[in-house]
């Protein structure tokens, strides 16, 4: 009961506020804007958090998830375009919605969903994270090793359909993470007489190359001067009880679905919102509605990929382990804050803890009411064409990395990343693995090594204790189901 | 080039990342056992990378050739490849500029006139650059407004 009374005094001041309005506009925006999406919003946002206190920073980029998350659903049901890969359910029923009904009230089915799964998701945060903290407090190095190592698999083997490309995009982050001054002994790893590289790759650089510059050549690619035509007539959004009483069972599904998926590393908010739209289209009482316009086809896979939001912060918090390319950009932004999320972080920064608890709700609160007052007006952005887009963001892309430590090298880096980022994604390597890694890795090797130390370089150690044990078989688990996947799928392959 | 091709290409070049990664870690870490009473210095867990790099570059290539399915052996095609050329030379060009001449806001304008007239290209020069010029003026003097003035970062 006592995370119900903490005091709020530090989460309501004026810094926080506008933290949050500037993240919330930042992220409906975004996520509005299909090719851009959450993650390049968040990304662009990390430097600006270096200048900010650690809950205002930390919060505008909740905001921005948050708000990125309603934001591909105006996309979504204006132009049938997901603008994230999190709305691609709702297009199925927000989009003939629009264009037979109005695309006011689908927007607004999918507003008010949106926001109750993300107070859903809030609240799932506010209750699970600490008894799983206080549970987390008894592992030692080699739990934290296997649980870092499992965080990497969901990712690795639920991210792309080549497991083998797969893993290799984990061991590539992993890699990033390795260069630099080595925290334990003092000795250069793999700088190649960079001293730029002596702190390690630059996480701005890294990420604003990786997804946003690598975005950009992707969006030039897909075509420059397109044109989307909505339909700006009626967008004014509100629901009468009666609409909303026709969609709580819907949405409580969806809320249900998108915060015990969310919780779980690797799967997210893109899985739960199709997972959310299958469960209520089959339970639905009129099933042939759906795909025709249905309300409940907007309201469950869109307070899933809200409530999914809440749910990834858990094991996050909880555990160190970001479960998704956003999440473990908002790592970046408490690294470079000097803290390290996991059990401890609930003592040692117990006001930012709980600051993000309910910060996260008020975070929902600000999408709702933006969203009810400027929604016909972010409707307005999705007609820029990406000529414009795409000049635009890429100065800020660079002004984001140089702002972030002064550095021309970390630039060119982010060029590099960027080029080479773009042919992994043409070969389907999955870029978000690289990034979930990279803020890993330290964890990882500091826990392996650790352990092995302590143990003498005897392997033994990930097998002593009870905890340890249920992890590997847990990982055991994962690889064979994974395995035994892929033998089924090949077997009903034509040969 | 074909599918094959550049996915080959990249298992090579990654293969050749791992090597080079791990010469240089070796090199740069030498010292690494002094620090270690058990063996497990700075240089052991990249190095176990690495090596799992090198052998799953090495699965990848050789599933790759092995993959005769017609997909496999398409043409890659890109659209707006000059586009894309055109950005990077751009970029470079503006990243150079900046870096050894300084001028921030001038390079910033240059750029997004020069991109964006490139961009709308097909709607004639004059209106592309006009309409180009306008849009540079503006997005120059917002960033100089929030970056230069109420930030006060410098560039």
């Amino acid at each position: 009961m006592e995370t119900l009374f903490n005091d709020l005094t530090n989460l309501f001041t004026i810094t926080n506020l506008l933290c949050i309005l500037l993240g919330t506009v930042v992220g409906m925006v975004f996520g509005a804007l299909p090719g851009l999406g959450t993650v390049i919003a968040v990304a662009l946002l990390l430097p600006v958090t270096f200048t900010l206190p650690p809950l205002a920073g930390i919060l505008m980029l909740l905001a921005t998830y948050q708000a990125g998350e309603y934001g591909g659903s105006i996309s979504a049901i204006l132009l049938g375009v997901p603008g994230t890969p999190q709305a691609a359910a709702t297009v199925l029923d927000g989009y003939p919605m629009a264009q037979n009904e109005s695309p006011g009230k689908a927007l607004s089915y999918s507003l008010v969903s949106s926001s109750i799964g993300g107070i859903f998701g809030g609240l799932v945060l506010i209750f699970v994270s600490v008894p799983l903290a206080k549970f987390a407090l008894n592992f030692g190095s080699p739990e934290y090793f296997l649980l870092g190592v499992i965080g990497l698999m969901a990712v690795g083997l639920l991210s792309g359909t080549d497991k083998i490309k797969s893993s290799i995009a984990v061991i590539l982050g992993l890699i990033a993470g390795t260069v630099g001054i080595d925290s334990l002994t003092g000795v250069n790893r793999a700088t190649f007489n960079q001293p730029e590289l002596m702190d390690g790759v630059n996480l701005v650089a890294f990420l604003v190359g990786m997804f946003a510059i690598s975005e950009l050549f992707m969006m030039i690619s897909k075509g420059l001067n397109n044109k989307y035509v909505a339909d700006r007539s009626t967008l004014k959004t509100g629901l009468t009880w009666k609409e909303l009483k026709g969609v709580v069972k819907s949405t409580t599904i969806g809320s249900l679905i998108g915060a015990g998926t969310g919780i779980l590393p690797g799967i997210g908010g893109g899985a739960s919102c199709w997972f959310a739209y299958a469960v209520v289209s089959k339970t639905s009482k009129d099933p042939e509605a759906f795909g025709k316009g249905s309300p409940e086809g907007i309201a469950a896979p869109e307070s899933s990929n809200n409530a999914s939001a809440g749910g990834a912060l858990v094991p996050f918090l909880a555990l160190g382990i970001p479960g998704s390319a956003a999440i473990a950009i908002i790592m970046g932004a408490f690294i470079m804050h000097g803290i390290q999320p996991g059990p401890n972080v609930f003592t040692a920064e117990r006001d930012l803890v709980y600051g993000i608890f309910y910060g996260f709700i008020l975070t929902t609160i600000a999408m709702y009411l933006i969203g009810r007052v400027l929604t016909p007006m972010f409707s307005r952005v999705l007609v820029v064409p990406n000529s414009f887009l795409v000049s635009i963001v890429l100065v800020l892309c660079l002004i984001g990395i140089y702002a972030s430590k002064g550095a021309f090298f970390d630039l060119w880096l982010a060029l590099g990343i960027g080029i080479v980022f773009y042919i992994l994604k043409r070969l389907n390597y999955p870029v978000s693995s690289v990034i979930i890694a990279y803020v890993l890795a330290p964890i990882i090797e500091e826990n392996f090594r650790r352990s092995l130390t302590l143990s003498n370089g005897n392997y033994d150690v990930f097998f002593s204790s009870v905890y340890a044990i249920a992890l590997v078989l847990m990982i055991v688990a994962a690889l064979a189901a994974s395995v035994y996947a892929d033998f089924k799928k090949r077997r009903h392959q034509p040969s | 080039m074909t599918w094959r091709s550049l996915n080959s290409i990249m298992s090579i070049i990654l293969i050749m990342g791992g090597i080079g990664y791990a010469v240089n870690l070796n090199q740069s870490a030498s010292q690494a056992l002094l620090f270690s009473s058990s063996g497990i210095g700075p240089a052991y867990f990249p190095n176990i990378l690495a090596g799992l790099l090198v052998i799953l570059s090495v699965m990848t290539l050789v599933k790759n050739l092995r993959d005769k399915s017609p997909k496999n052996i398409e043409k890659v095609t890109t659209h707006n490849s000059g586009y894309i050329l055109v950005t990077v030379a751009l970029m470079v060009a503006f990243l150079a500029s900046w870096q050894f001449l300084g001028f921030f806001y001038l390079n910033v304008f240059v750029l997004l006139t020069v991109l964006m007239t490139l961009y709308r290209i097909e709607f004639g020069l004059k209106n592309s650059l006009l309409v180009a010029l306008a849009t540079s003026v503006f997005t120059t003097g917002f960033l100089y407004g929030l970056f230069g003035q109420i930030l006060a970062l410098t560039f």
